[in-house]
């Protein structure tokens, strides 16, 4: 083939963007390059166009890379058409088939458009087109894909937002639904809250089929139940929902969150539910499920509000998205020890937490908010950051963030969370949560 | 009509719907993108590697096109439980979003490709979301940067 004037390549290849890119390289070096989309489209323009060379994807529509190679090599008109493979299947044995069909090189994808190059180049020079098989560029055999242990514990957090949710693109990256936590290892699902998170929750876990499900309410403020209507798995038979909450001071969690099923706010009631529902209050002894054991413990916040710690594999989560730590104080966090008098009403959710290797706990308010909110049952970002030094807490998701915080601002926020942290010599590791966090335990 | 509004997850407009809202809106201000957990791409490795204004702008323009039509293709196969289409659109978003030097979105997608290969359709459906979130984010970033070529 060397001499030739313009070489012909035909690139057979159904993503545009490759194509294209392919294209560009070698008009820009005088090839003249066609496209074929598929694999029955590349036999065809082969028998027309009769092109010097082929870059050939294995993966295409109609007609696969691999069955486009074996019927050009048992042609006579095509037997000795030079091939070169362009693939992302990196895949040995596909290799070894590959090669034993005669190509004269393969690239994988993504590809570097100088090696392409430099490769077609050499393939005109005759310097690899004649050249036995033994002597081709080898794919790689065994490389290292290390993958995602799915089976692991995991926290899922589907809502970070507290009291309402918001949308848009200032929201964009931590996210706007309301409270819903998730732990998972295994069959096992405990659900912590029903914001509207719980609706992505629900979606999720509702493709996975009938299970029984947990769900634990700290409180039934609306933006931690205002999601449950739109639980997927509440209207799906053969499953399962166990619901634990506090028994609160009038209304319990049974009769809040079967009450926004009531026909003045919503199109179906609670008689119309497939799933099984129980409704359980929480008492003093831990709830096992499995080998996952979760007790609770009462926060500072309006109403019946509780924290809740997960124990499992040795391992302590806690998830308290509603607590004022320290009620009222706007001085210096570095004034404050676990023996404080401002510390002692609070000792029994210190305690709780203490020693916790992962605490999903808020920080609402920066000291000018917080002047102007004390009793809403939201902690000052200070005296969050005291509690995570007062508990000893291996690392620190912050949650439940204040509406009217964007990405912008909590993105300060946070940088300002690590240097109250340092400045009071608390080792706690802190970042944001966001909607759709993962976090393997 | 309610089981479609309760099941958003399977109905492929959902999906068509949150990445054109993006485009309707504009792209929000490129920091909001950068500051990112990670960024959706590394413009500066694209503008090496590609080493042609023109070509990055067909570049962008193919993305928008083809990235919608084939989310919706493994959307559509993931409803109908169809291994085989869904590994075939995942495939195609892998070989696309390597031109990009979008690492977010290549990892979400390989992913989601390695899992349809593997028929592992329970896991398919959890990473079906975050790659439309990746290539959702890819094509604002995109966006935002074609009005700088």
């Amino acid at each position: 083939m060397a001499g030739l004037l313009h070489p012909r390549i035909l690139v057979a290849e159904d993503v545009r963007a490759i194509s294209m890119r392919i294209s560009h390289v070698l008009q820009g070096r005088g090839y003249e390059v066609e496209i074929a989309r598929d694999g029955e489209e590349c036999l065809e323009r082969i028998g027309v166009q009769r092109p010097d060379l082929l870059i050939l994807d294995l993966m295409m529509p109609r007609l696969n890379g691999i069955e486009v190679l074996k019927r050009l090599r048992e042609d006579p008109a095509t037997q000795d058409l030079a091939v070169i493979v362009c693939t992302a299947n990196d895949f040995s044995a596909d290799m070894e088939q590959v090669h034993e069909l005669g190509v004269v090189g393969v690239i994988i994808k993504p590809f570097d458009q100088h090696a392409l190059a430099e490769t077609v180049d050499r393939c005109f020079n005759r310097e690899i087109a004649k050249a036995p098989l033994s002597h081709l560029p080898t794919a790689p055999t065994a490389i290292f894909a290390p993958k995602v242990d799915v089976n692991r514990s995991r926290i899922i957090l589907w809502g970070t937002r507290g009291s309402i949710p918001v949308s848009g693109a200032r929201f964009l990256r931590h996210g706007g639904n309301t409270s819903c936590m998730e732990y998972a290892c295994g069959n096992d699902h405990l659900i912590f809250d029903a914001g509207s998170g719980i609706k992505d929750a629900g979606d999720a876990l509702a493709a996975h089929g009938p299970r029984h499900l947990h769900l634990f309410i700290t409180h039934t403020h609306w933006d931690h139940i205002q999601g449950f209507p739109f639980f997927t798995p509440i209207y799906l038979p053969n499953f399962e929902i166990t619901i634990y909450g506090e028994r609160g001071f009038g209304k319990n969690h049974e009769s809040l969150l079967s009450g926004q099923l009531d026909r003045d706010y919503f199109p179906i009631q609670r008689s119309k539910l497939a799933a099984k529902v129980n409704f359980r209050f929480l008492d003093d002894d831990p709830v096992v499920i499995g080998d996952i054991k979760v007790t609770h413990e009462f926060t500072h916040h309006p109403g019946a509000t509780v924290a809740f710690k997960i124990e499992h594999h040795g391992r302590t989560i806690v998830y308290a998205p509603d607590n004022e730590f320290l009620h009222g104080y706007l001085g210096s966090p570095q004034r404050i020890s676990r023996n404080s008098e401002i510390v002692i009403p609070q000792e029994p959710v210190v305690e709780f937490i203490s020693g916790a290797d992962l605490l999903l706990h808020e920080a609402q308010y920066l000291s000018d908010e917080y002047s102007r909110k004390i009793g809403w049952g939201h902690s000052n970002l200070a005296n969050a950051c005291v509690l995570a030094k007062l508990t000893g807490v291996k690392q620190w998701t912050v949650i439940h963030h204040d509406p009217a915080h964007d990405d912008a601002y909590l993105d300060n926020k946070l940088t300002l969370t690590r240097q109250i942290l340092q400045d009071i010599g608390c080792p706690t590791q802190v970042v944001h949560g966001h909607d759709g966090m993962v976090e393997y335990l | 009509m309610f089981a479609q509004w309760l099941f958003p997850f399977f109905n492929m407009s959902h999906l068509e719907t949150d990445l054109l809202s993006h485009k309707k809106q504009g792209p929000p201000p490129f920091d909001l993108i950068t500051q990112r957990r990670a960024i959706p791409f590394d413009e500066d490795q694209f503008r090496a590697e590609m080493e042609d204004v023109s070509l990055m702008r067909e570049l962008v323009g193919v993305f928008m096109e083809d990235s919608q039509t084939l989310l919706s293709e493994a959307c559509r196969a993931l409803a109908q439980q169809d291994a085989s289409s869904l590994h075939r659109a995942a495939h195609a978003l892998k070989g696309m979003v390597g031109n990009y030097s979008a690492a977010p979105a290549l990892a979400a997608v390989s992913l989601l490709t390695e899992s349809a290969r593997s028929e592992n359709l329970d896991r398919a459906a959890e990473l079906l979301p975050r790659t439309v979130e990746e290539f959702s984010l890819l094509s604002l970033a995109l966006q935002h940067f074609l009005k700088r070529l």
